[in-house]
């Protein structure tokens, strides 16, 4: 099965984020993990590297609820950049919100391959691999 | 339109019909709507024998007063014509044919018991009168006004250039001493689009009393029609509704104060899917964590992680508690406070980072020093603005913040400013006041403050806005209702 280079994390929750990590490093299928704060600072990396194929990530974990800008923001501005970006990203929300509006919003988004609700565990994470292969 | 034919097709209809909820009058009687049947109005049917019921004036024969600026032809007796034959048409008292210059008019000038019609047939007339209603009326609109027990008002030609021409009409009412009352052109034209058309026309009007009290009056007015579906009679029916006005206008309260609370409702339980499963989330998934590695050192990290999940989740639940407190604390008593005395208090809390931060803070509550507010929610108030302005100031400049009261009304407005970071409006405009929402990398922001502002102020009535731009920084706006102190 083909690997994943590059998996970015976009949340500010630090326990969620230590243990998607291990997750993800159990599966043995993910070179690297990069972790983001916040919206804001994953689409600055993005906006920096978007020609830059090698550090550009296969996959973000996108949390919805962050400070300075949430997941919604990120993707509204997102939606702009991604035409001119050299590689495809899929966009995954990871969200301990169960609230109905927002998995409605969510897919509505054209951008967003799938809605996740907390907790993430492995099988979703081999799953959502598999499926980009 | 040509004003013979206006005249003989229009008025006779018009001029009864107008009378019909002019002469509904207005009066407030009693507790529970009282129908009455008001008058019923005959109109020739102008499709046959239309003589039989017509007195002709030829024009040519009509009274003439010419005072330069005021050119009338007065069809029954009216100022210094007179002519015992010619006073009255059935109710049909005065139908005076005007032309005022440009510029001139009649000014304000008593009138009562009389219903007072006026069309124009060119150029531009303005209404004034003592009920408060002002109004241009032009070519195609017709303007009525009960004068009752006594109205005061004045004619304009506002218009410099041209002429106005209008026909004047008065009416006499079926019922003495109503009370005046005036009806917009709008109102007129849907009156009489609609009755024309045999439809039933019905409006709710509200109008002051003598005495000032505001009362509601209901008109039914239903239109007979003749063989050919032509209206020719009309009967108007008039009720008193202002209980049920009143009970509306409640209706409307109560169900604004529910949207608020189904709003806070929403806000809860966003909170607890949002703010309250994630930490319960993040503890049972640590602990199984914890449970199924082997690895020592990586059991140690995911332990100590659980210590900071559990005190956040301890601080969310403290806040709901907070937060429900407010809104259950309806009995909570103001009292009048001096903003000055106040300001002064709270800043002392903040003394350390005053000087640490070198912050200069001015005040000035000069134009209103007082409000009648629970103390305990203006301290909060103050103490979540200067903490947030101290907080979130700009590393460029020293923080200065500013406060101040402004009387607008009954009520005073306070506002904080500072030249702090800002919030970018364009994007977090909506989740400003919102819980656990932060809009800058700050390890002390939670995203607290300003939800418990905005809860402290709009549980007394008040409300709360912003404005702010980044990196200038920002001002926010409390206003305290009702403070006739």
């Amino acid at each position: 099965m083909k690997r994943v280079h590059n998996l970015a994390i976009v949340d500010d929750d630090d326990a969620f984020v230590f243990l998607t990590k291990e997750m993800v490093a159990e599966t043995n299928m993910v070179d690297n993990i990069s972790v983001f704060k916040n919206g804001k600072v994953a689409l600055d990396f993005i906006e920096m590297n978007r020609d830059n194929e090698e550090e550009l990530p296969e996959i973000i974990l996108l949390d919805l609820s962050m400070p300075v800008m949430d997941g919604w923001q990120f993707l509204e501005k997102y939606a702009q950049l991604d035409p001119a970006l050299a590689k495809k990203i899929s966009i995954y929300i990871c969200t301990s919100s169960i609230s109905p509006d927002d998995v409605n919003r969510a897919k509505a988004q054209s951008l967003v391959s799938n809605f996740m609700v907390k907790p993430v565990t492995p099988e979703n994470l081999i799953s959502m691999i598999r499926q980009l292969n | 339109m040509d004003r013979k034919e206006f005249l003989r097709k229009g008025l006779l209809g018009t001029g009864a019909l107008i009378a019909a909820p002019a002469a509904v009058g207005m009066k407030v009687n009693s507790e529970s709507p009282k129908h009455e049947i008001l008058g019923f109005n005959h109109l020739p049917q102008t499709n046959s024998k239309i003589m039989e019921n017509t007195v002709l004036h030829k024009a040519a024969t009509r009274g003439d007063a010419n005072h330069g600026w005021l050119k009338s032809r007065h069809t029954f007796s009216f100022a210094n014509y007179y002519n015992p034959e010619r006073m009255n048409f059935g109710v049909l008292r005065v139908l005076n044919d005007d032309y005022v210059a440009p510029g001139m008019g009649f000014s304000a000038h008593p009138h009562e018991n009389m219903e007072i019609i006026s069309i124009p047939l060119e150029g531009d007339l303005e209404h004034k009168d003592n009920m408060g209603n002002v109004s241009v009326i032009r070519s195609g609109d017709i303007q009525l006004m009960s004068a009752g027990t006594g109205v005061l008002h004045s004619e304009y030609n506002k218009n410099k250039e041209q002429p106005v021409k209008f026909l004047q009409i008065w009416v006499i009412p079926n019922k003495r001493n109503a009370t005046p009352c005036y009806h917009s052109k709008e109102f007129i034209r849907d009156l009489w689009v609609t009755i024309a058309k045999g439809e039933i026309w019905r409006g709710e009007m509200k109008n002051k009393a003598k005495d000032g009290s505001v009362y509601w009056g209901d008109t039914t007015i239903v239109p007979f029609l003749n063989e050919e579906n032509k209206p020719y009679r009309y009967v108007a029916i008039r009720a008193d509704i202002t209980p049920r006005k009143k009970v509306e206008e409640e209706l409307v309260k109560y169900s604004s104060a529910l949207e608020y609370q189904n709003q806070q409702l929403i806000d809860f339980c966003y909170i607890v899917s949002h703010n309250l499963r994630g930490p319960i989330l993040n503890i049972s998934m640590l602990v199984d964590f914890i449970e199924k590695t082997a690895d020592i050192e990586k059991q140690t990290e995911a332990f100590s992680k659980i210590k900071p999940v559990i005190s956040h989740l301890m601080e969310v639940f403290d806040e709901l508690v907070e937060s429900i407190q407010v809104k259950q604390d309806t009995e909570i008593i103001s009292e009048e406070l001096d903003l000055e005395e106040s300001t002064k208090k709270v800043l002392i809390g903040f003394k350390p980072l005053i000087e640490k931060y070198k912050a200069e803070v001015h005040f000035d509550f000069s134009e209103s020093d007082r409000i009648d507010f629970p103390r305990k929610y203006l301290d909060s108030i103050l103490t979540n603005l200067i903490s947030n302005a101290i907080k979130y100031r700009s590393p460029e400049r020293d923080p200065r913040i500013e406060i101040k009261s402004k009387k607008q009304n009954e009520d005073v407005l306070l506002t904080v400013s500072d030249n702090g970071l800002g919030i970018d409006l364009e994007m977090h405009r909506d989740k400003i006041f919102k819980i656990r929402k932060t809009f800058h990398e700050h390890p002390d922001a939670r995203g607290f403050g300003l939800f418990m502002v905005k809860t402290q102020v709009e549980a007394m009535g008040g409300s709360i806005w912003l404005d702010s731009e980044p990196d200038k920084g920002s001002t926010f706006y409390i206003q305290f209702k009702n403070q006739e102190l």
